[in-house]
């Protein structure tokens, strides 16, 4: 799996995502994001949700991918604990994303939420490839 | 002066211009103070932000910030810019994600003798009847999607026909508390889905209710005017369209980025995405925005409702003893069309304010006529431990800024920071030891928010009174805060 690491942002949170490519990148992504709401609280793997998004690019899809999540824990009252079958893939000039987002209902009591995440936002958003990783920075927008 | 490699200069002590230059279709100018500009600003990317946005398809006059500026997505927090109706564009970036993020100011009849006896009960009843925090809900039943499609049109006015506050207190908000303009089928199923069980929410972050008392009037007859006096018990409320909001935001910047190269836009940074006010595109999200907006001043009613009852029975007290009255509300992420005065002719532009609050002269017909002698009522919140402001429109506002004027503190440091900073420390017993009682959803908020953590609210609002663009009116002490 990719890595992330928290970079200091006076109002909001900012992390640099790496990874050996466009699936580990998204995994590292997923973690950060879990590390964010949630802390270091466990996650059950009890319930799983499938999903399949599409973008014309792979900002975009990041961004989308990870505004599912918080539509999950947001909505749903949901939480992702773990991606499974997860791939990232290009197609002519479209990006796709599948998989099964895998994880638990919102349980007070167990689940402390730390943040309302407001968005995902395109703020210096760009994977690129340094040396043998991709790399990017995200901020979120809280 | 060299601010971020960029050269800006002094045109008076509170106002700075940055030369239009490359493809700045007008000057930036930022009202600031030179402290302020080389201890806060030099840092950040907030400048170039200003100089982002006067690349803007349209742009009038100039491209502004107010002193309160800071880094923020597209435009910088604290800017203003105004674009013509008919050859300009419209940008969610202008805006914000929190749409109609705003302010309310609620006065009673109340001292704060009375209220410093039973402060902690008020604060814990009041923590109990407003959910607050991440995702809250519940604060009224679960509405469906038709009627969120009601509040979205009717704003302030839904919660008003339910129960929640008094016809009155639509004249009393900025637009009586609804934009025509709305168009509710132009807000996704998804952003509807997330509205509906959090109206009359708080939410996190910044977002609060204080119990407040006045403490200083720096203007008797403007006081007077807006039912202000020196220890009265005031309540301030600040939230904005939840996550309905976030979600218009989100789902218009994806629209707006794909057509930008369909407009021949060039564009220094992809979240200052816009279309032509008068597109397909630029219609729809004026149509979606102003629909959250609605549901902003709704969410802002309805806390209001919530916090009226909870005022009469922790003291038993009647409507009439209690005497809480809207005094005003504003919002500070907003895009609205307006007249204005442009290089000596009146025109129609579309005024994005993102972290800037409206500040409308005396006469001016867009506010209640109850104030018309006066001007706009401002409200400018600072941080929880030390002081807000009411302030005035004035004239100059008009001439300058599109009527526009700052909106709060800003952060100074980032929550990592404040989380280490009030580590081992007893913040709570340091609050109290300012005269504040505070409930919140944990212990994270509470380190985050801390007076530490932001500027000093009383610069930013001494800079828009020195240069003439809102005066102070009085000054707001926190006794008693919720916050998510």
């Amino acid at each position: 799996m990719g890595e992330f690491r928290f970079i200091d942002h006076t109002a909001d949170i900012a992390v640099r995502l790496s990874g050996k490519d466009m699936n580990d990148l998204f995994q590292a992504a997923h973690a950060a994001w879990k590390k964010i709401v949630i802390d270091d609280c466990h996650v059950e793997t009890s319930e799983d949700m499938r999903i399949t998004l599409h973008a014309d690019s792979p900002e975009e899809l990041l961004v989308s991918f990870l505004e599912e999540l918080n539509y999950y824990l947001t909505v749903r009252r949901w939480i992702c604990g773990r991606l499974d079958d997860f791939r990232v893939m290009e197609e002519g000039q479209k990006w796709h994303v599948q998989g099964r987002l895998i994880g638990e209902p919102i349980r007070e009591g167990k689940h402390e939420i730390q943040v309302e995440i407001k968005a995902v936002t395109f703020h210096q958003l760009s994977i690129g490839r340094k040396g043998d990783e991709l790399t990017t920075l995200l901020v979120f927008d809280i | 002066m060299k601010i971020g490699g960029f050269e800006i200069n002094p045109l008076s002590d509170y106002l700075w211009e940055i030369p239009a230059q490359g493809g700045m279709k007008v000057p930036g100018r930022v009202y600031i103070s030179r402290k302020m500009l080389e201890k806060f600003i030099q840092e950040d990317e907030s400048i170039k932000q200003v100089i982002n946005v006067a690349h803007l398809p349209g742009i009038q006059k100039y491209s502004l910030a107010m002193p309160d500026i800071h880094w923020g997505y597209g435009f910088p927090i604290g800017g203003v810019a105004a674009t013509d109706l008919n050859e300009g564009v419209i940008s969610p970036g202008g805006v914000g994600y929190d749409i109609n993020c705003g302010v309310r100011l609620v006065r009673t009849n109340l001292e704060h003798a009375v209220v410093e006896k039973r402060i902690q009960k008020l604060v814990e009843n009041l923590f109990k009847s407003i959910p607050t925090g991440v995702g809250s809900s519940g604060a009224i039943r679960k509405l469906s999607p038709k009627e969120i499609k009601n509040v979205l049109r009717k704003g302030a006015g839904w919660a008003v026909e339910n129960g929640f506050g008094e016809e009155e207190d639509l004249e009393s908000t900025e637009e009586n508390g609804c934009l025509q303009q709305a168009d509710p089928e132009a807000v996704s199923k998804r952003a509807i889905e997330r509205g509906q069980d959090q109206a009359g929410t708080l939410g996190s972050g910044n977002h609060f209710l204080e119990v407040d008392v006045i403490d200083t009037i720096y203007d008797e007859q403007v006081a007077e005017a807006f039912g202000l006096f020196k220890g009265q018990v005031v309540v301030v409320i600040h939230t904005g369209s939840r996550g309905l909001g976030y979600q218009v935001c989100d789902d218009y910047l994806k629209i707006l980025v794909k057509a930008i190269p369909r407009y021949g836009f060039s564009l220094p940074d992809r979240q200052l995405a816009c279309a032509p006010i008068q597109s397909q595109e630029g219609k729809d999200y004026l149509g979606a925005m102003a629909a959250a907006a609605n549901y902003a001043w709704n969410n802002r009613q309805t806390i209001m409702g919530l916090a009226q009852k909870t005022f009469m029975e922790t003291f038993n007290l009647s409507p009439a003893d209690l005497g809480f009255q809207l005094v005003y509300d504003v919002c500070h992420n907003i895009a609205k069309i307006e007249e204005h005065d442009v290089n000596g002719q009146k025109k129609k532009v579309c005024v994005h304010r993102k972290g800037a609050t409206r500040a409308f002269p005396p006469h001016s017909e867009k506010i209640p006529g109850k104030y018309r002698g006066v001007g706009q009522p401002v409200l400018v919140p600072g941080d929880m431990g030390r002081y807000s402001f009411v302030a005035v429109g004035t004239h100059k506002a008009m001439e300058e800024t599109f009527g526009s004027t700052c909106h709060g503190a800003g952060r100074l440091q980032s929550r990592h920071q404040a989380l280490k900073m009030g580590k081992g420390k007893d913040l709570i017993g340091d609050l109290k030891k300012r005269g504040v009682y505070i409930q919140a959803r944990g212990m994270k908020t509470i380190a985050e928010e801390m007076p530490y953590a932001y500027k000093d609210v009383a610069d930013v609002v001494e800079v828009m009174h020195l240069a003439g663009i809102s005066r102070k009116v009085a000054r707001l002490h926190p006794v008693g805060v919720i916050k998510g």
